[in-house]
């Protein structure tokens, strides 16, 4: 069975491209979309379809293996609540700090007693009414801290941190649940996502320390986990990237430190992302004496491993190509690597970006190779996206319109990132050339049920609408029926066997076809 | 309380973010008849200058910075008003906004305290500071320098206008520029042709110096 409650430390799964044969390689666009498309910034943060549809066709563009672009996460909740924001002509919104929602406690008092109408309130329902999403199955969301932030403005909010607890307690606590657990169980029940991920820049090194970051946001981002396990939803919250702006202030113990603060705001599992600091100038190696303790005891350790923004913008593509290669030197062999160019600057030229996605496919082909200098790099030369975009847009948009039929809501979309890679296993190919069986995972409380087939040698994974007609009449070989809360613990081995004997007897777990489910444990084992 | 002690009171004010101590402290100071540019030389400033030492030392971070600068910027308040004309800003006079469509000021905050405490006067104009704007001030003020600040790329993108604007009005001469903020670079420093980068609230303060020669 595949083990879904893993999902968590291994977000880079999630972009993953191990399918197609190389490291994946992913980017936080918007901007640089924006530009390129020549789209107002009224009209892209505003038209979600239209954001990602762009977003999806740039990433295509340059070969990135998940769609581009992307929106203002920081802004979302913020604006709901009525906060005012700033809509540039040509930038991203940002949020006018000069007339923060909260200033007080009475400010507070009257955010707690205002209704707010998730499915409705400023741009949710834009969110929600989207077809398909940046990564199928996530919801997106920003952190409790950067939230807060949001909401007071960084001073008064560190202010309140160290002079005035009570306040700063009170507006996290209403963060996580007034408006985070509420608004990500609104995208659960509406869009079927299962995996929320936290937006966090502001809690980061040195905006904060490592220990102001373990001792006062931390355990808001455990709280909103908790909270959203109730409901079946796994929260990851990417706070403590380690951003030191200056190398002379590098420091291995506070690095060290930020990784602690990155894993428990991650539930525990040891998936790190080094996004928006200077990694190209940063030792690698104080990364690899981190991790040494996990992979000695044999943990799977993701790394989501950012080009640096202004790398990007300025180059010189030698310099960008080599980050690539050091960064998978470093860590391709032994660490689930994924790379991402963060937040690409608007104007980022074209051939900087082509020369990642190609020095990331050429280097991280599977098995990387032991030396990676033996390897020829080819950058394809590439007709400016403008050309491209004449020649290929209806054909990519025709294709898009073919994939989002294809969509897989909720644990389908899940699931299939995991074992979808099966179908390139010539050894699942052969021994299931002629089988023929379906497996049915009924997650109770859930909007969709996933739906598992192998024929003919190949595997693969519907979302189905969790009504009880269609449930009923499905046949299937085996299934498994419980809330997705308990799915999600016994796939990630936090229940005992004794344990799901007893979820069995009471009837909170049923398993239908256990021998069979054993055989798709078997196959996933390939 | 003797004189000295209310100094060394007050530069821990600063030093450790008591904001409504170190405002409390410069009038204290004042009332004790110590004078006003005594009291920014040995009470204030050395308090913002030490947090710039601790912040090269990894022992301060951000939230300790905006106390500090915070606790400052309340001190300064109070001693402000009563120095000489002559007094103020002997380092040089800046003028320092975020460019338009970007509201992000927290780097700007700490700019402004630590330019402060490098001995400048400054003329913080805010957020979402338009090219006019900057236009009029800069005629109105006659700066050394002017400091711009942006947050996001897109807004990086007007730093370049505010440049050619200053080139088209005939003024680029007569100032200096430096910048600063996330998306910032030297090479783009380079490339929009300003005098400096400032990677952080305090480096800015070492360029700031080094552009007024």
């Amino acid at each position: 069975m595949a083990q879904t409650g893993e999902r968590k430390r291994d977000l880079g799964s999630v972009l993953s491209s191990g399918d197609k044969g190389h490291i994946a390689i992913a980017a936080q666009c918007h901007d640089h979309v924006m530009y390129l498309t020549e789209v107002p910034a009224k009209t892209f943060f505003t038209d979600f379809n239209l954001n990602f549809e762009l977003g999806a066709l740039v990433g295509k563009y340059y070969d990135l293996d998940s769609p581009a672009g992307g929106f203002d996460s920081y802004n979302l909740e913020v604006e709901a609540l009525g906060g005012k924001l700033i809509y540039g002509e040509n930038s991203m919104p940002t949020i006018d700090f000069r007339q923060p929602l909260i200033k007080n406690y009475e400010d507070l008092e009257r955010l707690k007693n205002k209704k707010i109408d998730f499915y409705n309130a400023g741009r949710f329902p834009k969110i929600l009414n989207t077809s398909g999403s940046m990564v199928s199955g996530m919801g997106i969301f920003c952190s409790p801290f950067s939230l807060a932030v949001g909401l007071m403005g960084f001073p008064k909010l560190i202010r309140a941190m160290k002079k005035e607890p009570k306040l700063y307690h009170s507006v996290m606590s209403f963060a996580v649940d007034d408006v985070l657990a509420p608004w990500i169980r609104v995208q659960n029940e509406k869009t079927g996502s299962l995996m929320g991920i936290g937006a966090d820049a502001w809690a980061s090194v040195p905006n904060l320390s490592p220990k102001e970051m373990m001792d006062w946001i931390v355990p808001y981002n455990q709280k909103l986990e908790k909270k959203c396990n109730e409901f079946g939803v796994i929260t990851m919250n990417v706070t403590g990237d380690y951003c030191e702006e200056r190398l002379d202030k590098f420091d291995e113990k506070i690095l060290h430190d930020s990784f602690d603060v990155e894993i428990a705001s991650m539930g525990g599992n040891p998936a790190l992302f080094l996004v928006m600091g200077r990694w190209h100038e940063y030792p690698l190696q104080a990364v690899r004496d981190y991790t040494e303790k996990f992979r000695k005891e044999g943990k799977a350790v993701s790394i989501t491993a950012g080009i640096n923004a202004r790398l990007l913008r300025d180059g010189p593509i030698e310099k960008i190509i080599d980050n690539i290669k050091r960064f998978i030197d470093a860590f391709g062999r032994d660490h689930g690597l994924s790379i991402i160019l963060s937040n690409v600057p608007a104007d980022t030229p074209s051939e900087h970006i082509h020369a990642a996605v190609a020095a990331t496919h050429t280097y991280g082909k599977f098995p990387i190779a032991d030396n990676l200098d033996d390897i020829e790099l080819y950058i394809p030369t590439k007709k400016s996206f403008k050309e491209w975009r004449i020649e290929n847009e209806s054909i990519v948009k025709a294709k898009m319109k073919e994939e989002a039929k294809n969509e897989r809501c909720g644990l389908a979309g899940l699931l299939w990132q995991q074992m979808g890679k099966i179908n390139q296993n010539a050894k699942f190919k052969e021994e299931y050339a002629d089988a023929k069986m379906s497996f049915l995972y009924n997650l109770t409380d859930q909007r969709y049920s996933a739906l598992i087939t192998i024929e003919n040698g190949t595997l693969e994974v519907k979302h189905i609408e969790n009504d009880s007609d269609t449930i009923k009449n499905i046949e299937v070989d085996g299934s498994i029926a419980c809330t997705a809360s308990l799915f999600f613990d016994f796939t990630g081995g936090k229940i005992s066997k004794v344990g799901m004997i007893i979820k069995m007897l009471t009837g909170k777990l049923k398993v239908k076809g256990a021998k069979k489910m054993q055989e798709l444990a078997k196959i996933m084992a390939l | 309380m003797v004189q000295n002690e209310i100094l060394t009171n007050l530069k821990k004010a600063v030093l450790e973010g008591d904001d409504i101590i170190a405002q409390e402290l410069a009038k204290k100071a004042l009332d004790q008849g110590i004078k006003p540019m005594t009291i920014v030389n040995v009470g204030i400033i050395p308090g913002i200058q030490e947090a710039g030492e601790l912040w090269k030392k990894n022992e301060y971070f951000h939230t300790d910075i905006i106390l500090c600068a915070e606790a400052f910027r309340l001190a300064m308040e109070i001693i402000e008003p009563k120095l000489s004309a002559g007094e103020k800003g002997t380092s040089g006079k800046i003028v320092i906004g975020t460019v338009a469509g970007d509201m992000h000021n927290l780097g700007k905050i700490m700019v402004n305290a630590a330019l402060r405490g490098g001995g400048f006067e400054v003329i913080d104009l805010g957020e979402d500071v338009s090219k006019e704007k900057f236009m009029q001030t800069i005629k109105e003020e006659k700066p050394d320098i002017l400091g711009l600040g942006c947050y996001m790329t897109t807004t990086m993108l007007e730093m370049r206008e505010i440049v050619k604007h200053l080139e088209n009005e005939g003024l680029r001469n007569d100032i200096k520029i430096i910048i600063g903020g996330v998306p910032c670079t030297q090479e783009f420093a380079d490339e929009i042709k300003v005098d400096a980068w400032g990677k952080d609230a305090f480096d800015a303060v070492e360029k700031a110096k080094q552009v007024m020669g």
